[in-house]
This record gives C-alpha cells, structure tokens and sequence, in this order.
C-alpha cells in the first residue's frame, strides 16, 4: 500500500517558483492499478517521479507498505527501487548495447542472479510479452512497440511491488498501445500494482482508479 | 559489492563488444601512440649517454680497465699484477697498451717557406698487440678508411679520426688537426725528439676520444722507438668471460691489495664524468618527459571516458533507475578505459620490442660521440605500462564518477 501525504514539489529558477505538486495526499492499495492524468505541466510526471524515488519531495511524505521511503540516501533509494519498484518510460530507456534478453537480465544479475539464472527468468518474462523470437535483438531492431514491451519485461522481471509507467503509449500507434495496455492489465489482474501517467482519458479509464491533476492539485479521483 | 563489480564487467563486456570498431580502433591506436611517445622518446634521450657508455666499453675499456695511478708513470709493479690476472678465472681476452706523447706530421717534405707551419698534431702514440686489441675492442670493425694495421708491419702505422681535419674540424689559435693527410701517404712520428717515418694504412673511427686521437704502432716496432728502458703498460684492458661480472674481478684485485699499485676500474668507473653527468642529465630529461606524456596519456583517457559517459549519460541514467548500483557503473568504465589503456600499451609494446628496437640496434642514430640507440628495458616498459593503467583507472573513475554522481532524474530527461 501506498500513502501520500502533503506531498509538495517546487522548482525554483531564480526568483521564480513553480509548485509542480501542491499539497498532495492520497493512498494506492495493493494490486490496485492507478491511472494519473491531466494536460502537459499538470504535474504527473513529477508526481510519477517522486512516488517512483527518481526525485525528493520538496515536503510531504512518501510511505511504501509503511516504510517512510521520502529520504532515503542514494544507495538505498537505488537498491530500493532495484527490490521494489519497475519502471516503463515514455521513450522505453533501454540500453542501446544490449540485446532484449540482455536489457531484461541486467537488474537480476545486480541481485544477485548467475548470468544463465538470469538469462532464464529473462527468458520467461519476454516470453510472457510475446517477444520469444527477439530474444537477440538490439533496440535499435525492435519496432517502438516491440521496444516498449521489451521496457516491460524489464521492469516486471524482478516481480516488483509497484510498476510505474510514464505515458508508455505516448510513442505508439493506436494498436500497438493497445497491446502494451493489455500486457498491463492482465499483469495488474495477476496482482501487480500499477501506477500509470497518461493523458490519454481513454487508456486512463483501464485502471481501477484515476486520479485528475490540474496545475499541481488534485482535481479529481474517481472510480472507473 | 562483489555483484557490483560482477555487473560491471558484464556493462563493459557487452559495451566493449558492441561498440564501434573504428572507434574502438582509434582510441586503442591513440593509446598506443601514448605508450610509444611514453617509452621511445625517453628511450632514444636515454639512448644517447647510454650508446655513448656502451660504445667506451666495448671500444676502449673493456669489461675492466687497470691504468697508472695518477701519480706514476706507468703501472708500477706490473708483473705482480700480471702474475695475479693469469691465473684469475673468468678473463677471456687481454690488451696491453703502452703509451707516449709524440707529435704527427703530415706533408712535411711539401713545405715552401721555412716559416711555413707544418700540418701536424700532438697525439698519444701507443703500443698495442693489434690482434689482441681487436679481441678485446673489436678495433678493426671501426676502421674508416684503409686497413687494419698489421702486428709485422714495421713501416705502417694506424691513426685516430680525430687526428684528421676532416673527421675533426679543430683548429683554434693553439691546435688544429692534420688537414692534408690519406691513406697511404708518409707521414713523420717524432718521439722524444726523434723523427720516424710510416705509410699511413688505416683510420680508425671508434667513437671514443681516448681511442680516436691516438697513433697505433705494432707492439715491437712501440718498443724499437719508445727508446723507454722500463718497458711497461699504462693501460690493461680485460674482456670477461660472459656471466662473470666485472665488480666481483675487481674485488678480488683489491683484495689482493693490487689497488695500491694502479687505477683498477670497472668500464662504468672508468668513464669520463662528463659522460655520467650526461647520462644523469637525460635521465632527468627522460623523466621529465615521460612524465609530461604520463599527464597527456591521462588526460587522453579522461577525455575518452568522459565523452563517452556524458554522450551516454541518459542511459547512465536508466542504468540508476533500475538499480544498478553507482559502482557497477563506475567499474564498466574504468573496465573500459583499462581495456583501451592495457590494449594500447600492449601492441605499443610488440611494435617496441619487434619492430623499433631492432631496427635501432641495427641502425643506430649517428651522434659524434656516441652510437644513439634505444634504450628500453623491459621491465622499465613494463612499468610504464603499468603506470599507465594505473592512470587510466584514475582518469577512468574520475569523469564516470562525475557523470554518475548527477541526479537520476536530471540524467535520463537529459536536463
């Protein structure tokens, strides 16, 4: 389970101030699949970026399953994440000099996996997405959405707690998203929690909830 | 940490393999011109006094040189000297030199005026078995011009380079070398105020100024002219049977007490002292820049990590938001650049090894006083080499360090 409390981010430029996030408290249970949207500069991202320890919140707190995870110190914040937490982004982020099984295997081997340990598991979660046939393939000979399915597979091989996805669809074409919100919801049936940034209201109404942001604030959360 | 440092062999592995060749050749061909300019250029500095050394021992000295003490005449003493050296083990081949002052003239029948001066030199005449000296210094491999003088050869004598204008070029207000003087012309040796006359049959180039401003008679046709009553050398050269070493014979010399009776010096004793200072001075020039091209290796590698982490700093980045802890990270490059370095220094090496200093041995640069060859030695390249990974690790570390150390965040939206 996740608590927000009086989350607040602010960036400053000189004299100017913007509040990227004002206030903010809510709570995500476990294996709930939360959608976050709003329009560009809402503050989704942001949000997506503190709840996921990629950025401090400037107040406010963070709890994961009541671990206190605001101020963790580097390190932990990064073994944290590495134990915890699975991330797909916009532009997929793989490495560009690994293959697909590769990308997939790097954060088992960093826990400790033997390289045909993790390979396997890799295996199986490429598998799971329907890339069985790509296994050897860089990024550059994967199509977008054969990429951001690879980015998947990466971020659910660790069978993390909580798997955040910003604006994955956003480089997609119609019906690849579909099947990249397919993968999500049938990994959020299989218990995953999910928290997804998009502003697409359509793609938003597959989650269990959606949370509306609007210059910072929380404009709405409702049920779908 | 051990899977850190595991994840970071496997970053470097797979970057090292899917990187560009052509990159990769370049940095290795940059990192290999870094060791080369690390090695060679102290090597040919160092090379300089060290050819310079090597030709006064094996064209002069010998392994081991005995002399007259500075305040004798000759070697005093010398068949107790004798008697001890023959039955010592380890001495392949011995010269005896005997020395005196004389003055060379060339041309003397062609002057015109009775004020006219006479082309001629003062020089050292010395005696030699020239088949024992050839043993010992391989003096026939240096003649220039003519040939080898013979041991029988009454009427022929053998000359210095240094004696002639042409090799020599000396004429201040007090001495000046012989301008008009070739092979087979008469020339004039006057000894003790005596004239002798002799065809000149050879020329002899060594290299060493103690052995190319001298006039080599055969031992008996020395002893015929000297006109000296006490017939002793001033000089014994030895050369040593390989594997013995020269400090040892000479210990065994002075443990003979035989010091007190003349100069006995190995080859590096006997050199002049301005050869050392020389050799001193190269070595600090050596060092100097092979230090300067330490800096330049160092900085070549930063710059290369560098580039490479901050044009690869987005999926450092991503690499971060994964988990992969900051010290894998950090370990792949310094993998890398130890890869680049390692590689680098290593074909430096073979091109060193196979290619420069033979070719150096075989052609050497052509000094005035010396033969200029390559020195590098092995285990010196090898610590080069090593300082050079070393460096590589730092200037590796360094800008991955810097590159990691940014906000996760800042690197992968690339602000």
């Amino acid at each position: 389970m996740i608590i927000v409390k009086n989350l607040v981010k602010k960036f400053t430029n000189g004299e100017t101030t913007l509040v990227a996030n004002n206030n903010l408290s809510f709570e995500v249970e476990t294996g709930e699949f939360l959608s976050i949207i709003g329009r560009s500069g809402s503050g989704k991202s942001t949000l997506l970026y503190q709840l996921g320890l990629l950025d401090h919140p400037t107040s406010g707190k963070i709890l994961i399953d009541n671990v206190d995870v605001t101020n963790l110190y580097a390190d932990r914040r990064t073994e944290y994440r590495l134990n915890n937490l699975g991330y797909v982004f916009q532009d997929y982020a793989l490495l560009p000099t690994l293959t697909s099984l590769e990308n997939v295997s790097v954060p088992l081997l960093m826990r400790g996996f033997s390289i045909s340990d993790a390979y396997k598991k890799g295996r199986k979660a490429l598998d799971k997405i329907g890339l069985s046939k790509k296994y050897d393939n860089l990024p550059s000979m994967l199509s977008g959405g054969e990429q951001q399915r690879v980015s998947i597979a990466r971020a659910i091989v660790n069978e993390p707690k909580i798997l955040f996805a910003d604006e994955p669809t956003a480089n997609l074409d119609s019906e690849t998203s579909k099947l990249v919100l397919d993968s999500f919801t049938e990994l959020n049936q299989n218990g995953q929690t999910i928290i997804m940034v998009t502003h697409e209201k359509e793609y938003a109404a597959i989650g269990d909830r959606t949370l509306e942001l609007k210059d910072g604030n929380i404009v709405r959360f409702t049920k779908n | 940490m051990f899977t850190s440092i595991k994840v970071g062999f496997y970053l470097a592995l797979k970057d090292l393999s899917r990187a560009s060749k052509l990159t990769t050749l370049l940095i290795i061909f940059i990192m290999t011109l870094t060791f080369l300019n690390l090695t060679v250029g102290r090597g040919i500095l160092v090379g300089l006094p060290k050819g310079s050394t090597n030709v006064y021992d094996e064209r002069y000295s010998g392994d081991l040189i005995i002399s007259k003490l500075r305040k004798d005449q000759f070697v005093v003493d010398f068949p107790k000297i004798e008697n001890f050296y023959s039955s010592l083990e380890g001495i392949q081949f011995i010269s005896k030199r005997y020395l005196h002052p004389a003055t060379l003239t060339a041309g003397y029948e062609q002057r015109l005026r009775e004020t006219e001066v006479y082309d001629a030199t003062g020089t050292v005449v010395v005696g030699i078995d020239l088949q024992a000296e050839d043993k010992v210094t391989n003096l026939s491999k240096h003649i220039v011009e003519g040939e080898y003088l013979d041991n029988k050869d009454t009427r022929g004598v053998m000359i210095g380079a240094n004696l002639l204008f042409r090799y020599s070029p000396l004429d201040s207000p007090t001495e000046s070398n012989i301008k008009n003087l070739k092979v087979g012309d008469k020339v004039k040796l006057t000894i003790n105020d005596k004239d002798y006359f002799y065809f000149l049959r050879g020329v002899v180039k060594s290299k060493v100024s103690e052995v190319d401003r001298r006039v080599y008679l055969p031992i008996d046709e020395y002893k015929r002219v000297s006109g000296e009553k006490d017939f002793k050398p001033e000089e014994i050269s030895f050369k040593l049977v390989p594997g013995f070493v020269p400090a040892d014979i000479k210990n065994k010399f002075y443990e003979q007490g035989l010091h007190k009776l003349a100069k006995i010096q190995t080859a590096e004793e006997s050199q002049p002292q301005f050869l050392k200072d020389i050799g001193t001075t190269f070595d600090i020039l050596g060092n100097f820049l092979g230090g300067i091209g330490i800096v330049v290796a160092s900085v070549t590698v930063f710059i290369v990590v560098f580039v490479n982490a901050i044009t690869r700093r987005k999926y450092i980045g991503i690499l971060k938001a994964i988990g992969i802890t900051s010290l894998a990270i950090e370990i792949s490059y310094i993998i890398q650049a130890v890869f680049y370095a390692l590689t680098g220094s290593i074909i430096g090496m073979l091109i060193l090894y196979l290619s420069f200093v033979p070719y150096f041995a075989q052609n050497p640069i052509n000094f005035p006083f010396a033969d200029g060859i390559l020195y590098a030695p092995f285990f010196d390249s090898l610590s080069r080499l090593g300082v050079l990974v070393f460096s590589s690790v730092l200037s590796g570390f360094i800008p991955a360090r810097i590159v990691v150390n940014q906000k996760t965040l800042d690197a992968i939206l690339g602000r």
